[in-house]
């Protein structure tokens, strides 16, 4: 039986007439790692900042390893926190630092230097211990950060966009060692980010944002394969998902999608959508369920539609091929590399029927 | 170039010597005998160098310079460190009505302290309180409550994760002070303990007011002097022996921490 890590319920929060986050509801295990994403703004730092206690909620509560703590302080909620400019004391030395939470819960002296000294092994930030923060490069910083945090032993982690300092390089390297230390500590975590990549490769599940609200809750698969609305499935995932308009309606008592492609329209026969329904949608296709054509007929349930080629963008691995389809519409496709398309000239790509979404153009939301 | 470059350090030696020519009469004559300096050898190196001067000069300052060092200490030390507290209150936890305490401190800066003198006196006397050092001591830590402002400013540049991070580890609100605000906070102390130390020490208005024969500071021991000569002869060696004694500790407040000083005057001018 798993047991709770953090449950927030009706959690809403204002400042002044601004609301900024509207009634969230969110739901973790013990040791899962939950990532908040959303555009700046969404009110993600603002949710993290009120599970750790820096600022209150105007109503909601929090429970964290199934006790309540939305009316406790920050150092009684048994949390730790890593910020995203470190935030190391700069009169202190690495261990100092490291020790200082500790400090602070009056531990013996015998038992915070032999902690600080595992922590700084774990972490192998041992050698800088009696360093000060001005004297470390950015990486080795961020290493003490979460040193800092780990030293606590907290029942969940914090993190507040940690690694949006670093530099590509080193942010793929501390990305793969902040997933190396949760599999091995299975810590209940928040992790709080803007970069979607750092999302889906860290989260258990993911809480994605907008505008004070939560848009989606669920696993990094369901997100990007199932994206409940459209603001969802455009800000998860790179090269962003296609979004093309289309109608639904019924054709000889089979739903059809109706595409203009290149003035003429198309139709793509869905079996996935509610009988009998018809208007305006958007249709949603990532770049990988987008092919160049292969054989003579298109697969069963594919929509072979030919464009002509606007932009080829190599990435090495694959090439993603970017066709006008007339009408300010564009259509993304990823390709093998070495794809034999060319500027200008016409290709033939067949939409697959695998992870199409189809989104109320009015609402969002999706429909299939 | 070159010559342009001598004139202009020519120029400067001028003024220098203009400045230290005062100083330098002072201390010649600080040495020579009062019947030397009847006779009209005023400006003359001393004929028969002594330290009598020096020794009389001690003899009636000793007591007021114990007095001053007793006064300068605790204002010192008591008024920065209320200053840091009350500039981090006012910079970082806001409260209702902090924006006025602050406009107020401002305003309070540019009063002269003589305004206060008289209700001040008139406030004492009510309350009954004897004249003594531990009152003056009171008065000057409550009248350099706008010292706050140089910690305030200083604040504004602190980074509020940084107090974020030291409440999540667990830090009240006296650990955050003592353990991350104040030493951090060294530069604006080293400002605050130099002006603040030099303007107790030669505050002369209010030590003369608000203190007895017994707890006079040195400056107002100082005046007393000049005013006191025996016999209508004023000993001049003594007096220029006094009062280059009284200045000493400032002097040396300022070769111990002036090298500080620029430093923390320019600091957080570029964060950095």
């Amino acid at each position: 039986m798993t047991t709770t890590g953090l449950r927030i319920t009706g959690l809403s929060k204002g400042f002044g007439q601004q609301a900024v986050l509207q009634h969230i509801d969110l739901d973790i295990d013990e040791g899962e790692f939950l990532i908040l994403v959303g555009p700046s703004g969404c009110g993600k730092s603002t949710l993290l900042n009120l599970i750790a206690g820096l600022e209150q909620a105007d109503a909601g509560e929090i429970h964290i390893a199934g006790r309540r703590v939305d009316w406790l302080s920050p150092k009684d909620r048994d949390i730790a926190m890593v910020f995203q400019n470190y935030a190391l004391y700069p009169n202190m030395t690495v261990a100092q630092n490291l020790g200082f939470g500790l400090e602070m819960q009056r531990w013996p002296r015998a038992e915070r230097e032999a902690r600080v000294l595992e922590v700084a092994e774990m972490l192998q930030i041992t050698p800088l211990l009696a360093r000060r923060p001005a004297q470390l490069s950015g990486g080795q910083r961020q290493r003490v950060a979460m040193g800092r945090a780990l030293a606590r032993r907290p029942k969940v982690f914090l993190f507040d966009e940690p690694l949006s300092n670093l530099d590509a390089k080193l942010r793929a390297e501390m990305r793969a060692e902040i997933k190396l230390l949760h599999q091995r500590l299975r810590t209940t975590a928040v992790y709080v980010t803007h970069d979607q990549v750092e999302a889906m490769t860290l989260g258990h599940k993911i809480a994605v944002m907008n505008n004070g609200q939560i848009q989606q809750f669920g696993t990094p698969e369901k997100i990007y394969h199932r994206p409940a609305n459209q603001f969802v499935a455009a800000f998860m995932g790179s090269p962003a998902i296609n979004l093309l308009p289309a109608r639904w309606l019924q054709q000889d008592g089979r739903a059809v999608l109706r595409l203009a492609i290149q003035g003429v329209t198309q139709d793509w026969p869905v079996q996935d959508l509610a009988p009998g329904g018809r208007g305006a949608v958007t249709l949603g296709l990532r770049p990988e369920n987008v092919c160049p054509a292969e054989g003579e007929a298109p697969p069963l349930g594919a929509l072979r539609v030919i464009a002509p080629v606007l932009l080829i963008e190599p990435t090495g691995a694959d090439t993603y091929v970017v066709v006008d389809l007339g009408g300010g519409q564009r259509l993304c496709a990823r390709c093998a590399g070495g794809s034999r398309a060319r500027v200008g000239v016409p290709l033939a790509l067949d939409l697959l029927p695998e992870g199409r979404s189809v989104f109320d153009a009015n609402s969002g939301l999706r429909l299939n | 170039m070159m010559l342009r470059r001598a004139g202009i350090y020519a120029l400067l030696a001028l003024f220098a010597a203009y400045f230290a020519l005062p100083l330098l009469f002072m201390l010649l004559n600080s040495f020579k005998s009062v019947a030397e300096l009847q006779r009209g050898g005023f400006l003359g190196w001393p004929q028969a160098p002594d330290l009598q001067a020096w020794r009389e000069a001690w003899a009636a300052l000793g007591g007021s310079f114990k007095n001053s060092l007793l006064l300068a200490l605790p204002v010192v030390a008591l008024s920065s460190l209320l200053a840091a507290l009350n500039g981090f209150v006012l910079c970082k936890l806001r409260f209702r009505g902090s924006e006025a305490v602050f406009v107020l401190l401002l305003v309070a800066l540019f009063l002269p302290i003589k305004v206060y003198l008289l209700p001040l006196a008139i406030s004492l006397a009510k309350l009954g309180l004897a004249k003594s050092l531990g009152v003056l001591i009171a008065i000057h830590v409550i009248y350099s409550l706008p010292l706050a402002l140089f910690f305030r400013n200083h604040y504004l540049g602190f980074p509020d994760e940084l107090l974020r991070a030291a409440r999540v580890d667990g830090a009240g609100f006296w650990a955050l002070f003592t353990r991350i605000v104040l030493p951090l906070s060294k530069p604006v102390f080293v400002v605050v303990v130099i002006l603040q130390f030099t303007t107790i020490w030669n505050e002369y208005l209010f030590g003369l007011v608000f203190t007895d024969r017994d707890s006079r500071p040195v400056t107002a021991a100082l005046a007393q002097l000049g005013a006191s000569g025996e016999g209508g002869v004023r000993q001049y060696n003594v007096e220029m022996a006094a009062a280059l004694l009284a200045a000493l500790p400032t002097l040396a407040v300022y070769l111990l921490a002036g090298r500080h000083f620029t430093r923390g005057l320019v600091a957080g001018a570029v964060k950095g």
